[in-house]
Formats: C-alpha cells, sequence, structure tokens
C-alpha cells in the first residue's frame, strides 16, 4: 500500500523532466494524479496535447491513476481549470506541486518586455493562480500540501536570467506566507530547489567553454528520479508540520537553506546621517556581506552522486 | 560638498512618504533629482535651491518608464542611480490567498514587480555604457519573514530581492551596484521616511562602491545587514534517498534547522 493512497495531486508541468519524475513517483505511492502539461517549447512557445496524454498513459501502465490536462498555468482562468480539472474527475484535491517552467535567457540590461513577461507569468503569476485555486478547498477539507520548484537562481543568483531568478525568488515569499495562513488548517507550504538534467539547463546558452563546463557539472549527473522522494515524502502524511521550509537536492545529497534574517545590526540614538553610514557601515558589517557568489561559483565542487 | 555632487538620480514614486523623503535628501546632497509622480515635490526642492524636473509618466509600463529614464537622461546629460520606492498602496496587508481577487493580483503586480524591472530595464543600458550606476530597491520584513495576509505582497516584493540580486551579479563588471532595503509596510511601522533615507543617500554615493548584492534594513534609528539563503544543513545517503529513508532521518537531522514561522 502506498502512502499517498486516497490522495489526488496536481502536478504542473508533469510531461517532461522533473514533473514527469514527480508525477510517476506520486502515482507509485497511490495518488491518482492531474497531469498538466501545455506541450510547449523550452521557451513557452506552441503546444502540444500528446505530452500530458503519454505520461498519463505511463501511469496507467504502471496500475496508477491518471489524467491529463493540457491548459496554461500562465493565466487565472487556466490555473483553476487545472485544479477543477482534479475536481471534475476525483472530487479533491490534496496536493498541489507548482513545477512548470520556461526559460527565456537574456542580459538583464537587453531583456525585452516579451521575455520578461513570459518567464515571470509561468513560474510566479502561474504558481499564483494555481495555489489560488486550491487552497481554499485544501483549507475546507483540513488538509493539504503545496509545493514550488524553485532555483537557486533566484536566492543565489545567476547570469542572465533576471526574470527566472526573480520568478523563482517570489515563490520564497508566496511559499513563506502561505505556510503562515494554512497553518491552523493542516496545509504546508514548502520549495524545493533542485538541480537535475532536463532540457531546462539544456537550454542554457553554452556562450562559453567555462559556462558549458559549469552547467555540465551542475546539471548533467544529476536526474528528476534524485529529486522526487524528497517531493514525495513532502507531499505524504509524514511530512505533518513541515512547513515554510526551502529544501534543495543535488545528487544524493539534500540541503535544507537558512531564509533572510537580520545577522548585524548598528544603532544610533540620534539616528543615522549618510555621513554617518559612510564612516561606520562597511567596516562593521564587512565580516557579514553574502559575497557575491552566482549558483555556478558557489556550487563550486563536485555533487556526491 | 554633497555627497551627490554631480549625480543624476531618477526616484520613482516621490510624491509622498520614503520617495519624498529620499528625493529631498538627495537633492540636499547634491543630486539633481528626476521625481517621478509628483510636481509638489519638485517645488519643494526647488525652493530649497535644488534642481530637479517632475515627470509624470507611469512606471506601471515599459513605455512609461522609458520615458523617465530619457526624460533625466535628456534634462540632465545622463543617469547615475535609480530609486525604485515603495509603493505606498502596494504594500499593505491584503486579504488571505482565498480571498485574492484576480483584478487586485494583476494590478499590484504591475504597481511593484513589473514596474521595478521595466525601471532597471530603461536605466542599466545608460549605466552599463557610462560604467558606473546605482540601483536600489525596497521590500519588507512582512515579505521576508511572512505573515498571515502577506502572500500576494511576499510574492511580489520578494521577487524584488530575487531581482536586485541578480542585477547585482550581472552589472559587477559595469560597476553598477544593487541593493535592497527592507523598510516596514505596516501603518504602526516605528521608523519615519527620515529615518530611511540616510541609507538610501549612502548606498547611492561613490562611498558604497563596494556594497553590492546585498539585504540592508532600517527600523527607526537601527540600520541592519540581513543574510541570505544558503545552505544550511545537508544530508547524504550513499544509496540515493527513498521516502522511507527521508521519513527515518528529516525529523532529528532536518528539523532543528527549519526556519520557524513567525510574527513578523
Amino acid at each position: 500500500m502506498g502512502i499517498l493512497e486516497g490522495k489526488v495531486a496536481v502536478v504542473t508541468g508533469a510531461g517532461r523532466g522533473l514533473g514527469r519524475g514527480m508525477a510517476l513517483h506520486l502515482a507509485r505511492e497511490g495518488a491518482r494524479v492531474v497531469v498538466n502539461d501545455l506541450g510547449g517549447s523550452v521557451g513557452g512557445e506552441g503546444s502540444d496535447s500528446a505530452v500530458a496524454g503519454e505520461v498519463v498513459e505511463e501511469i496507467k501502465a504502471g496500475g496508477g491513476e491518471a489524467v491529463a490536462n493540457t491548459d496554461t498555468v500562465a493565466t487565472w482562468e487556466g490555473g483553476h481549470s487545472i485544479v477543477r480539472t482534479a475536481l471534475d474527475h476525483y472530487g479533491r484535491v490534496d496536493i498541489l506541486l507548482n513545477n512548470a517552467g520556461i526559460l527565456r535567457d537574456h542580459f538583464i540590461y537587453q531583456m525585452s518586455e516579451e521575455e520578461w513577461d513570459a518567464v515571470v507569468n509561468v513560474h510566479l503569476m502561474g504558481s499564483f493562480y494555481c495555489t489560488r485555486a486550491a487552497a481554499p478547498l485544501m483549507r475546507k477539507q483540513g488538509w493539504g500540501r503545496i509545493l514550488f520548484i524553485t532555483s537557486t537562481a533566484g536566492f543565489i543568483g545567476t547570469i542572465g536570467q533576471c526574470n527566472y531568478g526573480a520568478a523563482k525568488m517570489g515563490m520564497l515569499g508566496l511559499s513563506r506566507s502561505l505556510a503562515a495562513e494554512m497553518q491552523p488548517h493542516n496545509v504546508t507550504s514548502n520549495c524545493i530547489a533542485p538541480f537535475a538534467w532536463t532540457r531546462i539547463p539544456a537550454s542554457i546558452p553554452a556562450v562559453t567553454e567555462e559556462i558549458k563546463e559549469s552547467v555540465d557539472r551542475l546539471f548533467k549527473d544529476m536526474c528528476p528520479e534524485d529529486v522526487s522522494p524528497l517531493a514525495v515524502f513532502l507531499a505524504s502524511e509524514r511530512a505533518a508540520g513541515i512547513t515554510g521550509q526551502v529544501f534543495g537536492v543535488r545528487g544524493k545529497e539534500i540541503y535544507t537553506y537558512n531564509q533572510p534574517r537580520v545577522s548585524r545590526s548598528i544603532h544610533r540614538h540620534e539616528g543615522w546621517t549618510a555621513r554617518d553610514l559612510a564612516s561606520v557601515l562597511e567596516a562593521t558589517f564587512k565580516q557579514h556581506l553574502t559575497p557575491l557568489d552566482n549558483s555556478i561559483t558557489f556550487f563550486d565542487w563536485d555533487a556526491l552522486l | 560638498m554633497g555627497m551627490l555632487d554631480g549625480k543624476v538620480a531618477v526616484v520613482t514614486n516621490a510624491g509622498a512618504g520614503i520617495g519624498r523623503a529620499i528625493a529631498l535628501l538627495m537633492a540636499e546632497e547634491g543630486a539633481r533629482v528626476m521625481v517621478h509622480d509628483s510636481e509638489a515635490v519638485a517645488e519643494e526642492i526647488r525652493d530649497r535651491g535644488g534642481e530637479t524636473v517632475p515627470c509624470a509618466a507611469s512606471v506601471m509600463s515599459w513605455e512609461g518608464s522609458q520615458e523617465l529614464v530619457q526624460a533625466a537622461v535628456d534634462h540632465f546629460g545622463g543617469l547615475d542611480i535609480l530609486v525604485n520606492s515603495p509603493n505606498a498602496d502596494a504594500g499593505l496587508q491584503g486579504p488571505m490567498i482565498s480571498e485574492i481577487g484576480r483584478e487586485e493580483w494583476e494590478s499590484v503586480a504591475r504597481a511593484t514587480l513589473k514596474a521595478a524591472f521595466c525601471c532597471i530595464r530603461a536605466a542599466l543600458p545608460h549605466m552599463r555604457k557610462q560604467r558606473q550606476g546605482r540601483l536600489i530597491h525596497f521590500t519588507s520584513p512582512e515579505a521576508l519573514v511572512g505573515g498571515v495576509g502577506y502572500t500576494q505582497h511576499g510574492a511580489l516584493q520578494m521577487a524584488v530581492v530575487g531581482l536586485s540580486r541578480n542585477a547585482a551579479i550581472e552589472m559587477e563588471r559595469y560597476r553598477v551596484t544593487s541593493n535592497c532595503i527592507v523598510s516596514s509596510t505596516r501603518r504602526d511601522s516605528l521608523s519615519e521616511p527620515e529615518d530611511v533615507a540616510p541609507l538610501v543617500v549612502f548606498l547611492a554615493s561613490d562611498a558604497a562602491q563596494n556594497l553590492t548584492g546585498q539585504i540592508f534594513g532600517v527600523q527607526d534609528k537601527e540600520v541592519s545587514l540581513f543574510s541570505q539563503a544558503r545552505i544550511q544543513r545537508s544530508i547524504h545517503n550513499s544509496q540515493g534517498w527513498t521516502v522511507e529513508r527521508l521519513s527515518e532521518t528529516f525529523e532529528s537531522t532536518m528539523r532543528p534547522y527549519f526556519t520557524p514561522l513567525e510574527p513578523s
């Protein structure tokens, strides 16, 4: 008997990569799964209704239960329609996995409005729309699990992905306040920042040999199957009370990340002037500043595989 | 000598509160200030002998932000400092997530996150060209710590933190710094706008060239530095993790390192 027997899960972007891996694992543990995928390109263009259907067939072939949905997460209607698919077919929704994602990389000083909107609309707005649709149902039934697939591109930072990084950091804020609101209702909300070799990192432009090597080192040998056990655990009864946290997965390693809090303060009775700050602040805070690493330089060691 | 002599600054949402205090202090320190959205504050600056121009373009759109930055460049010959001041209406505690309407979500998203990006995007080509610049953004303790009624605010204001950090990384080579200031949006907050302005002026000055990608805070007479999300605890299993193995270990190895839910 699976640990998710009787539960209904919605996984966005479940047609490929991480989403597919998590949907398959949830189904193996007994959850009935709404496999959502628009079937678009990495850049979010086009659609292919067959992509979600293939994962549904795979789940059914393994003896599980699943239904396909091909709506976009990036609109209010789309998010609500995805959650409605769960209600229509299974009468409830217990688990929401906000995973759908696209990339449109460009230097920040050259990024177009369209590149910004497309990425923010899928990752951040899309997570909000699906969560907005599912949260009232979970609250009413007094049980729920919400997960956000975020990225170190948000809280550590990276190059050429300010749209993606901003949207991924936004998920931390959404998840954290959601956790506070839903705590009395046994609904938890957590973030996972994974590394896995999927078409998303594979699309990062290898502008230099150095970038190619870094991307290979960060992602190449890591698979979606490394990530799904943590997602399934957090989605289960066993993770009761675990909420408002940020986790990471890298190969066989699992991390918990701290969250931004005051690390050092200076106080002056009569208040600060800009000149006073100029003479005191840098020297006092120097040892406590966060280095300007990006997620490639930060993870500058081999993963445990 | 002013700390910002010779600098050109664009201050958004400068009509009241923090934005107004920043515009006034920057002008006092010698900056020529493009005052967004307030004829009255521009007049106040001129009365005190400062150099300023108002601009009413809406920063909630690509075109409006371009217009605002272009106006600064046309009037003053360049752009050194961009301050994305908080939008007074966008930071307040909102409804629980179940009650947030589509209109409300989309308009707050435009006023905060989209506006921050559009202004940065308009300003950066100029700063990149002159190999020098300052971006200053705002977020709130409510967004960072989380709380009931702050899902919308938290999502959008944390995204601004991510945007600021990514801007700092990408623009380092062009000597453009980017920092975020945590300042409470609550009406019962202890801080006055005048407490916040000195930190902004310092970060905008040449004296702060080495400070970038950071999160600073102001509360009353206290100025603080925030940590950022980094690995707190790591567990490894040589056979790879399964749900069973995670269930056995999580409580004792991971939970003690969680960030507890707490009131902001």
